[in-house]
C-alpha cells in the first residue's frame, strides 16, 4: 500500500500533514539538541512535581509538545530556554488543572528561572563524553541483557544468532534488547546518567 | 489544545516507550523487517508525537552504540551490505570460533580502560585492544603485545608477531611502538608491524609515523615514513620502498580473517597460511614451490587450500597426521 515505506511517514499522517519542515530535520535535531537536556529536564521535573510517578509522563507530553511547537520552525539555538519554557508552562498548566496544588511545586515554579539557568553539562562534554558514557551505560546492563546487546550491536549477530549462542529462546533475545536499548536511553539521556556518572 | 483528538485510549509513556522498543528490536535485529512492517511503524509513529518521540529517543540511544560497534574489525560487523553476504557466510564459522573465545576478553577490554597488561594471541588468534584515548592495536595470530605503564607514556612494546594499529594521534604525546631494537613513533597514523625474528616490516597506511633504532635519540628527521612505504629493518639497517596500495589490502585482509593472493608462490602462501594453523602445509619439492596461485582463503582454511592447489594446479596432495603435503606429480610414490 505505502509505495515509499521509507519516506512516507509524514502523508500517513494528518495531524503532521501540515507539517512545514519534514520530519527527518525534526528528528535530528530533537536528538541533537533536545535530547541532551534530558537529564537536567528529568532533574527540573522530579524537584518541581510531588508525583514521582508521573514525572515519565510529564517527560513524554514536553517532548510532544516540544516537537508540536518546533515542527514549524525549529526554534533558533540554544534548545534550552525552549525545552524549559515548555517543560515550566506545561507544570503550570497541570497545577491550574488539578485543583490539588502542591505549595512547594508552586514556590518553585516561581523560583524556575534560576534553576534552568543552572549549569548542566553542554552538548560539547557529551559529544566528548558520549563514547566513555556508552560504555559505562553497556557496562551497567544486567550481564544476560549486555550480553545480548552486545551480541547484536557489537558482534553483529540476528537474534536467532543469538539465541543459538546464549541457549535461550528468540523472544527472550528480544526481551533482552527490548530492555537493553531502554535502560541504555535512561542511562545515556536520563538523569540516571547524572547520578550514577557522578564522581 | 495539545491533546490527541481522536486518539486511541491514552497509553502511559511506560507503555509507548516499551512498545516503540519493540518496533526497534523487530526491525533493527530481525532479518525479516518487510515494507509491510514499515508501513505499519509509519503508521504507529503518526499516531502521536508520544510515540514519534520515544521512537526517537530509544533509535538514538540504539545507534550511539554503533560507535561502540566500529570499533570492532570489520568481519565482526554484519548485515550493513547485503553485498557482505558472501563473504559473511564463509567466514562465519571462523568469526564464531574467535568471537566465543575471546568475547569475554574483549568485553572486558571494552569496558574497561585498560592497565599495564600484556595482550597475547594463540596460533590462529585475532583480538582487538582499544585504548583509553581511542587507540586501537589488532592483534594477529601468535601475537605478544606489551602494554607499558604510565599514564602520559604511550608505549607499546610488539615482542612478536603481527600488529595494526589505528593510533589516536596526541603530539604532546607521541605513541611509540618499540619491537625488535627499533623504534616506530606516530605522527598521526595507522600502520601495520609485523615482527620476524631479526626482520622488522613497518607498512604505512594512513598519515606519518617515524622509525628509527631503539637505541639512538629521537630524530625529528629520522626515517619519516608515508602512505604506501614499506620499512624492513633488521639489526643494522633500515631500508624504505613503495608498495601499491592494493598490496598493503592484501597485507591487512587478516583483519577480516582472510588471506589474499595474487600471483603468490606456494611458498609464500604456505608460510601465510602456517603462521595461523597447526596443522601444516608442507610443499615437498622446488617445482611446486615455485608456481603461482591467486585467491582469497579464510586464515584456517588450510585443507581448502590444498583442495585449490590439488585441483587448480594439478598437483599431488597427501595428508599425514597433522601436515598436508603438496607435490608435483614426478614426486608423487
Amino acid at each position: 500500500m505505502a509505495e515509499t515505506p521509507e519516506t512516507s511517514r509524514d502523508n500517513t499522517n494528518p495531524r503532521l500533514s501540515g507539517a512545514a519542515m519534514s520530519t527527518p530535520d525534526l528528528e535530528i535535531w530533537f536528538v541533537r539538541e533536545v535530547l541532551p537536556l534530558e537529564a537536567a529536564l528529568m532533574r527540573f521535573l522530579r524537584h518541581n512535581w510531588r508525583d514521582k510517578s508521573e514525572i515519565a509522563d510529564l517527560r513524554q507530553e514536553v517532548y510532544t509538545r516540544i516537537c508540536e511547537a518546533a515542527r514549524r520552525e525549529i526554534p533558533h539555538p540554544p534548545a534550552k530556554p525552549f525545552v524549559f519554557a515548555i517543560a515550566r508552562n506545561l507544570l503550570a498548566d497541570r497545577i491550574r488543572r488539578n485543583q490539588i496544588v502542591s505549595i512547594e511545586a508552586v514556590a518553585d515554579l516561581e523560583a524556575l528561572d534560576i534553576a534552568v539557568d543552572q549549569p548542566g553539562p553542554d552538548r560539547n562534554t557529551i559529544a566528548r563524553d558520549q563514547l566513555r558514557r556508552v560504555q559505562a551505560a553497556l557496562d551497567r546492563l544486567p550481564p544476560r541483557c549486555r550480553e545480548a546487546v552486545v551480541l547484536k550491536k557489537i558482534e553483529g549477530l540476528s537474534v536467532r544468532e543469538i539465541a543459538l549462542r546464549m541457549g535461550i529462546a528468540e523472544n527472550t533475545v528480544d526481551a533482552h534488547l527490548t530492555a537493553g536499548v531502554r535502560a541504555l536511553a535512561d542511562m545515556l539521556y536520563g538523569d540516571i546518567a547524572d547520578l550514577q556518572g557522578a564522581p | 489544545m495539545s491533546e490527541m483528538q481522536g486518539s486511541p485510549a491514552p497509553a502511559t509513556a511506560e507503555e509507548i516507550e516499551a512498545r516503540a522498543a519493540e518496533w526497534l528490536v523487530k526491525k533493527h535485529a530481525h532479518e525479516t523487517w518487510k515494507s509491510e512492517d514499515q508501513a505499519e511503524l509509519d503508521a504507529w509513529l503518526a499516531e502521536s508525537w508520544a510515540h514519534t518521540t520515544a521512537y526517537w529517543r530509544l533509535s538514538a540511544a540504539w545507534n550511539c552504540t554503533d560507535r561502540i560497534g566500529a570499533l570492532r574489525p570489520a568481519h565482526l560487523r554484519r548485515g550493513e551490505a547485503s553485498a557482505r553476504r558472501n563473504w559473511r557466510t564463509v567466514i562465519r564459522i571462523a568469526a564464531v570460533f574467535v568471537a566465543a573465545v575471546s568475547l569475554a576478553a574483549v568485553g572486558a577490554q571494552y569496558f574497561a580502560a585498560p592497565r599495564e597488561k600484556t595482550y597475547a594471541t594463540g596460533l590462529g588468534g585475532r583480538e582487538v585492544v582499544t585504548l583509553s584515548d581511542g587507540t586501537r592495536i589488532e592483534l594477529n595470530t601468535s601475537t605478544v603485545l606489551h602494554i607499558a605503564t604510565g599514564t602520559s607514556d604511550r608505549s607499546v612494546t610488539l615482542d612478536k608477531g603481527e600488529a595494526y594499529f589505528e593510533v589516536t594521534h596526541n603530539a604532546a604525546h607521541p605513541f611509540t611502538v618499540m619491537a625488535d631494537g627499533h623504534r616506530i613513533t606516530d605522527l598521526g597514523t595507522k600502520f601495520l608491524v609485523k615482527n620476524d625474528p631479526g626482520r622488522l616490516k613497518v607498512s604505512l597506511v594512513e598519515g606519518l609515523a617515524r622509525i628509527e633504532f631503539a637505541n639512538e635519540p629521537v630524530k625529528a628527521n629520522g626515517n619519516l615514513l608515508k602512505p604506501g612505504d614499506v620499512a624492513i629493518a633488521t639489526a643494522d639497517s633500515i631500508s624504505v620502498s613503495r608498495a601499491p596500495e592494493r598490496r598493503l589490502k592484501d597485507e591487512l585482509a587478516w583483519r577480516r580473517g582472510v588471506l589474499i593472493f595474487r600471483d603468490t608462490t606456494l611458498a609464500e602462501a604456505v608460510a601465510e597460511f602456517n603462521r595461523y594453523n597447526s596443522q601444516k602445509l608442507v610443499i615437498a619439492d622446488a617445482d611446486a614451490a615455485g608456481r603461482k596461485i591467486g585467491g582469497t582463503f579464510t586464515t584456517s582454511g588450510v585443507e581448502r587450500f590444498a583442495e585449490v592447489a590439488r585441483l587448480v594446479l594439478g598437483l599431488q596432495v597427501r595428508e599425514r597426521r597433522n601436515e598436508i603435503f603438496i607435490s608435483t606429480d614426478q614426486h608423487a610414490e
